[in-house]
């Protein structure tokens, strides 16, 4: 056994000689981001060894962030004997952000404001019953005594009793003197006893979570299920994210050795810690949350549940379950939630998860005859085209980029997030806001946007993503790996550093908008529709508490078309997970969604490549698509003109 | 009834590009390469000699011995006799001698050269640089200047230095080859980012970069196969420039041409071999649509002139 000491928290831990570096630091919880999956090719793990036995393999030359000197790549170093090494980078940040409800970037506050029309009727149920007590006539057993009050006095017939509820149960229904609460679980035709509580807890205490368990961001919602009031939201970056930025990475890491089982327990520790946090929040306490909806993409899902992820990669690219069945919460190891059961949203296929279908189902696509188009953009872009007859859904990877991850000054939509800019085009200054108006402290997704298309079109920026080295601007220079623009000083800032964007964070600003725009445009074309035929575009995603859609044009992110077409959803996921939470209508709903969906898979796709280089570019390389985009160009050309020589 | 051959229809043409000051043009396409038959042919490609600034070294004795041992080591005389004796119809200039790794011949050096070049002939000069990215642009700063007025061609311009030698191309009046890696969409980008500079689109050529016969030739030729039918089918007008294959150098570096028949007996005889390695190359980029091709030796130019006029009917 050899003694390893992660500097700069000082934690310290045993482990074999001969073990994987990177493999020893998560299984000490230190957090290291290999947004790869630990193959060696990101160079995030970049670790500093002070002392000793550390023995690292060549490292590969393409690295996509440079190494620095005097470090060893976390992935490709094993112990050898006692050491002390240096985290360089924790990488993503956790962050807790909260929202009080009734923040205007809420965009309702009640979940049957949302239902359009469908029952509020969530799966769970709580009935007060008074029992008869036991006799020498009639000495049915307590549990038997429960069931058969429910099917006598509310017509429940068909009820299983959970096994973990017979332990307690003799000693409390005595104790409560045979006045007790039952919570019942409905799922289709069956019913489960989930739970039952001393006195009459009816008419409060009734509790669920909707959670959109995301690649890159995980948020939760505690929803009152007597009124559909929304207590309280708390997001933060899934834990995951240290064992690899994007699906195929944590499906290559569950592959190896403990990896599934670390990915699982990031997760729902992820999970606890925003579920304790909100109910902090809102004072209620775990024991009254009787059910949790997820929603995620298939992979989410999977690592959730502990199932082995590894098919949804290896062609023809099945999950193990579209629809999981309802399950109990600490089975999960979502130990905070002890009475809780959980949903996951279903599947259409292992690229197009439950996170699509619980957008969808929030989104006026199934509801209207008009052709929409429905585009979630996160780590993976997903789009759904159709209308309330038929569906067509394919999915592409993003990367996490409008989420803040794999930009320097990245971070999620949370208060001090810089997410919206103005460049002058004369003087180039840039005017940010940020979010809540704090003080700067990074870049959120909607930011992002905003400020590259304010950039291009300041002609700070190149069509190419390079930074103009022609423009003399002491907010252009040059840093250690390439050229970079200052955003904010660091007088300005809460660290005191400046926030700058690189032309690397650039770059995978125009991987992800160019694989979505490439989506977009071969899903239109697989149907035979024009963009113009599509009436309107709902998007989704964490970007921030607003999109500006125009910018979004600009970059090419979003197709060309009428501004009035687009409107942004928000957390389509969790909106979702929160209708279905609250509604068994809606849970069916989603159920006939899937099956009225078709998948286009993009990745035998072999025009997918062509179209996504040739979106590689701003706007796109067909300056065609985007007239307005090129006509907006032309003005500013003048403007810019017009200033310089008054 | 009367058989008639299905016609393709076409969307878009070449556009055409002048160089020198003789009147030569390329391009003017309005179909694919050397469809005559469905319509306007445009321009026939041409051929030009590649002539380098330092003496070579390590080329095979019979292209020497082809090329002259005298004129070898004098740009001036080698491009003289390309025009008097060989019947090009273009000088390329190689300023392989400006490369830092090689011998870092200087700006002004290399501005000398090409002045010289160009003075000595009548007919078109291409001048390629060495294609590291930053002497190019240093280079191309001062060679553009001396050879104002030539309307030469300048190249190869990639992403990192468009800006530079763009410049120099518009301020003196010349015509630019840009270089992008087998790739169409990065072509497209480069055209987008040098017309963007105000640089005209009659003055760009597209280098689509070459690989000779059994070295990526297969690459090169589907490329400029997809650069051809998004010009004339999708009418794409940042591809609807003529395109210029700088194939000399790999034709030459490939072993069989370069190999003695005492080596390798069995390959038969190493003069033949070298000529027909780079003919067999020139012409499939010719059927792939190539509008100036640079090669080395005399003979090849007597063979690709024949099947020009072959082909072109």
């Amino acid at each position: 056994m050899a003694k390893i000491r992660f500097e700069p928290k000082g934690i310290e831990s045993e482990v074999p000689e001969g073990a994987n570096l990177l493999e020893a630091a998560h299984e000490a919880d230190v957090p290291i981001n290999a947004t790869c999956g630990g193959t060696g090719v990101c160079g995030t793990c970049q670790l500093k060894v002070l002392v000793g036995g550390v023995e690292e393999d060549p490292t590969p030359h393409h690295l996509r962030h440079p190494k620095s000197e005097g470090t060893v790549l976390a992935c490709r170093a094993k112990v050898t004997g006692d050491a002390e090494v240096l985290v360089l980078d924790e990488g993503l940040q956790s962050m807790v952000g909260v929202k009080k409800r009734g923040l205007s970037e809420m965009l309702f506050t009640n979940v049957r404001d949302a239902l359009a029309g469908d029952e509020f009727a969530p799966p769970t149920r709580k009935f007060h019953l008074e029992l008869t007590p036991p006799s020498l006539d009639d000495p049915t057993g307590d549990a038997d005594r429960i069931l058969r009050e429910l099917r006598s006095r509310h017509g429940l017939a068909e009820v299983n009793i959970d096994f973990d509820i017979l332990p307690s149960l003799s000693h409390l229904v005595r104790e409560a003197d045979w006045k007790v609460t039952v919570t019942v679980l409905f799922k289709g035709t069956h019913c489960r006893l989930t739970n039952v509580e001393a006195g009459d807890t009816t008419s409060c205490c009734q509790y669920g979570v909707a959670v959109d368990v995301g690649t890159t961001t995980v948020v939760v919602q505690l929803i009152n299920l007597v009124s559909g009031e929304i207590c309280e939201e708390a997001s933060d970056y899934n834990d995951q994210v240290r064992s690899g930025e994007d699906v195929i990475s944590r499906i290559v890491y569950a592959g190896k050795g403990v990896g599934l089982e670390l990915l699982r327990s990031q997760v729902t520790d992820t999970i606890n810690r925003l579920v304790e946090r909100v109910l902090g929040e809102a004072g209620v306490e775990a024991s009254h949350v009787s059910a949790v909806v997820a929603a995620g993409n298939t992979t989410m899902t999977h690592l959730l549940l502990g199932l082995p992820p590894r098919y949804i990669r290896e062609a023809p690219y099945v999950p193990t379950i579209g629809f999981p069945p309802w399950l109990r919460a600490a089975r999960l190891g979502l130990t905070s939630l002890p009475n809780a059961y959980v949903y996951c949203v279903g599947s259409l296929a292992s690229y197009v998860g439950g996170d699509i279908t619980a957008g969808v189902l929030a989104s006026d696509l199934p509801r209207s005859e008009e052709l929409g188009l429905y585009i979630d953009v996160g780590t993976n872009g997903e789009m759904v085209l159709g209308n309330s007859d038929w569906m067509v859904a394919c999915s592409c990877s993003a990367g996490p980029a409008f989420e803040g991850g794999g930009i320097k000054h990245g971070m999620r939509a949370v208060p001090g997030a810089i997410d919206a800019v103005e460049i002058d085009p004369v003087s180039l200054e840039p005017t940010v806001a940020t979010i809540a108006g704090a003080v700067p402290c990074g870049i959120c997704g909607s930011g992002l946007i905003e400020l590259v298309a304010e950039m291009f079109v300041a002609k700070v920026l190149d069509p190419n993503g390079k930074l103009n080295r022609q423009v003399s601007s002491s907010r252009i220079r040059k840093a250690e790996h390439g050229y970079e623009y200052v955003v904010a000083w660091g007088a300005e800032t809460t660290a005191g550093d400046d926030i700058v964007i690189t032309e690397i964070d650039i770059d995978n600003l125009m991987r992800a908008k160019a694989a979505i725009f490439a989506a977009i445009t071969l899903l239109a074309e697989s149907v035979g529709v024009q963009m113009s035929e599509i009436a309107r575009v709902q998007i989704a995603g964490g970007f921030g508490a607003k999109l500006n859609v125009g910018k979004a044009v600009t970059i090419g992110l979003l197709p060309d078309l009428a501004r009035s077409t687009f409107s942004y959803v928000g957390n389509g996921s969790l909106t979702g997970a929160s209708l279905v939470l609250c509604s068994a209508t809606k849970l069916n709903a989603s159920v006939g969604l899937v099956q009225k969906m078709s998948y286009m898979d993009l990745s035998s796709n072999p025009d997918f490549m062509n179209r996504y280089v040739s979106a590689l570019f701003l706007p796109h390389t067909d300056t065609s698509l985007f007239p307005s985009v090129a006509a907006e160009l032309a003005d500013s050309i003048k403007h810019a003109a017009g200033g310089e020589s008054s | 009834m009367v058989y008639s051959p299905a016609a393709e229809k076409y969307n878009g043409e070449i556009g055409e590009v002048v160089l020198g000051t003789d009147g030569v043009k390329v391009g003017g396409q309005k179909v694919l390469p050397f469809q005559g038959f469905e319509g306007e042919a445009g321009n026939h490609p041409i051929i030009a000699i590649e002539v380098l600034d330092v003496e070579p070294e390590g080329w095979p004795e019979a292209l020497v011995e082809a090329i002259g041992q005298d004129v070898l080591g004098d740009p001036v005389a080698w491009a003289k006799k390309a025009q008097d004796e060989w019947g090009a119809d273009a000088v390329c200039l190689s300023l392989v001698g400006t490369d830092p790794n090689a011998a870092d011949r200087s700006p002004d050096e290399a501005a000398e050269t090409a002045k010289a070049v160009s003075d000595a002939i009548s007919m078109p000069l291409i001048v390629y640089g060495s294609g590291n990215v930053e002497k190019d642009a240093e280079v191309f700063q001062r060679v553009g200047e001396v050879l104002q007025g030539a309307n030469a061609v300048i190249g190869p311009v990639k992403e990192d230095n468009y800006k530079t030698i763009a410049a120099a191309a518009m301020g003196f009046g010349h015509v630019v080859a840009g270089e992008t890696p087998i790739d169409v969409n990065m072509a497209k980008q480069l055209n987008i980012l040098m017309t963007n500079l105000g640089l005209p689109a009659d003055k760009i050529l597209v280098d689509p970069s070459t690989g000779a016969l059994g070295y990526g030739l297969d690459y090169t030729f589907s490329v400029m196969e997809r650069d051809r039918l998004s010009a004339l089918l999708q009418g794409d007008k940042v591809l609807q420039m003529p395109i210029i294959n700088n194939m000399a150098k790999e034709a030459w570096k490939s072993k069989e041409a370069k190999v003695s028949a005492e080596e390798e007996p069995a390959w038969g005889d190493a003069a033949e071999r070298g000529i027909l390695w780079e003919v067999l190359t020139g012409v499939a980029l010719l059927m792939g649509g190539a509008d100036v091709l640079i090669i080395r030796h005399p003979k090849a130019a007597d063979v690709l002139h024949t099947t020009i006029g072959l082909l072109a009917g």
